[in-house]
């Protein structure tokens, strides 16, 4: 391991810490992680919904793309958050 | 044995998901790795096939399957699958995913629990801080590798994906792999999506949610997916079974063809 990886890891920790312990008051850091999860779960289903309920294209196309723009910024987000909060 | 094949187009008018369906029985649906195609999976299909319905089909981007953009994500993959399984009308299936198909197979499961009987996940982890990585030699060569002509990547990935046993023994099975693997075409910037989506994935806190019976399948030699991920996704998964094969590297398939009939019967014990 670098030096530079060593430095990384311990903000990475560091973080992690600060984080998990100002989430304590909303339900704790796995809480508000899967609640945000639903969020962008939820948030991207009525897109989809709504995409398949309007026949009109390109306005179907559009909505769809949104949804799933949605969905994958989301699963960054929260991809980073697990790695950093360690949920 | 019935066969078929088909092409599923997402709601965004241009995703655009490739199928094939071999066999009849229970549905089993398999889940590919890195930069291959459904038609990766043909020795598995051919042990499969007898006694299943056997579907593949290509990732977006790669094969003849396309995408809207080259941005990634293991949940979008899974998504992908599901909505093959709805094209065909499955509610239930046996799920197998290999590699970066792993962890596309763990966000179904996590995802879609209830479309999900039973799961094998080969050679595969579930990333996040406690992942086991690659030597830095390796991780250097998959970065390298998606600028290499088509055919001199795939023979230099051999010291990577196959174990020091199979490379000594089972010549001609590596070739019939390479040549096969040739036969797709290779897209560089899917797999470089699919690279990200790899190093994106992180379910290894929630793979304890998975209710499925689930095997975890791995080579003890694999140098692209050290084995502790393995011993790792299996102390997660509360029902999970572990199979080592000691000699055997990444593409454990190649190397083991006794694995898919393992795997057959564990499918069989999950209906």
């Amino acid at each position: 391991m670098t030096f530079m990886d060593e430095v990384l890891g311990c903000a990475v920790e560091a973080a992690g810490r600060v984080g998990r312990a100002a989430l304590i008051p909303w339900g704790g850091a796995e809480a508000c992680v899967d609640a945000y999860e639903m969020a962008i779960r939820a948030l991207t289903d009525a897109q989809l919904n709504v995409a398949r309920a309007v026949d009109v294209e390109p306005v179907r196309g559009v909505l769809a793309s949104c949804a799933e723009m949605t969905r994958d910024i989301g699963a960054t987000h929260l991809s980073s958050v697990r790695w950093i909060l360690d949920v | 044995m019935s066969s078929g094949s088909g092409i599923v187009n997402r709601l965004d008018g241009r995703t655009r998901l490739y199928w094939e369906s071999s066999g009849s029985g229970d549905p089993v649906l398999l889940v590919h790795g890195l930069g291959l195609s459904g038609g990766a999976w043909w020795r598995t299909v051919d042990a499969l096939a007898g006694a299943m319905r056997v579907i593949t089909f290509d990732h977006r981007g790669i094969g003849q399957s396309e995408s809207l953009t080259y941005a990634y994500t293991t949940e979008a993959m899974a998504d992908d699958a599901v909505s093959i399984l709805d094209e065909l009308a499955i509610d239930r299936v046996h799920l197998y995913g290999f590699s970066l198909g792993g962890m596309v197979a763990q966000q179904i499961a996590l995802r879609h629990p209830t479309r999900v009987q039973s799961l094998v996940l080969g050679a595969t982890h579930s990333g996040g801080r406690r992942a086991a990585f690659p030597e830095s030699d390796v991780v250097a060569f998959f970065q390298r590798r998606a600028t290499m002509p088509s055919e001199e990547a795939a023979w230099a990935s051999v010291p990577y994906n196959y174990g020091p046993r199979s490379r000594a023994e089972q010549v001609d099975r590596i070739a019939e792999d390479i040549e096969r693997r040739l036969a797709n075409p290779f897209n560089e910037r899917a797999y470089r999506a699919q690279l990200l989506a790899a190093s994106l994935h992180n379910c290894y806190r929630r793979l304890e949610r998975i209710r499925a019976p689930t095997l975890v399948v791995h080579g003890a030699r694999d140098r692209i997916i050290p084995v502790a991920n393995a011993r790792m996704t299996a102390e997660q998964v509360s029902r999970a079974q572990l199979k080592i094969l000691e000699d055997a590297g990444h593409l454990y398939p190649t190397e083991e063809p006794a694995v898919d009939e393992a795997i057959g019967e564990f499918f069989a014990a999950h209906r």
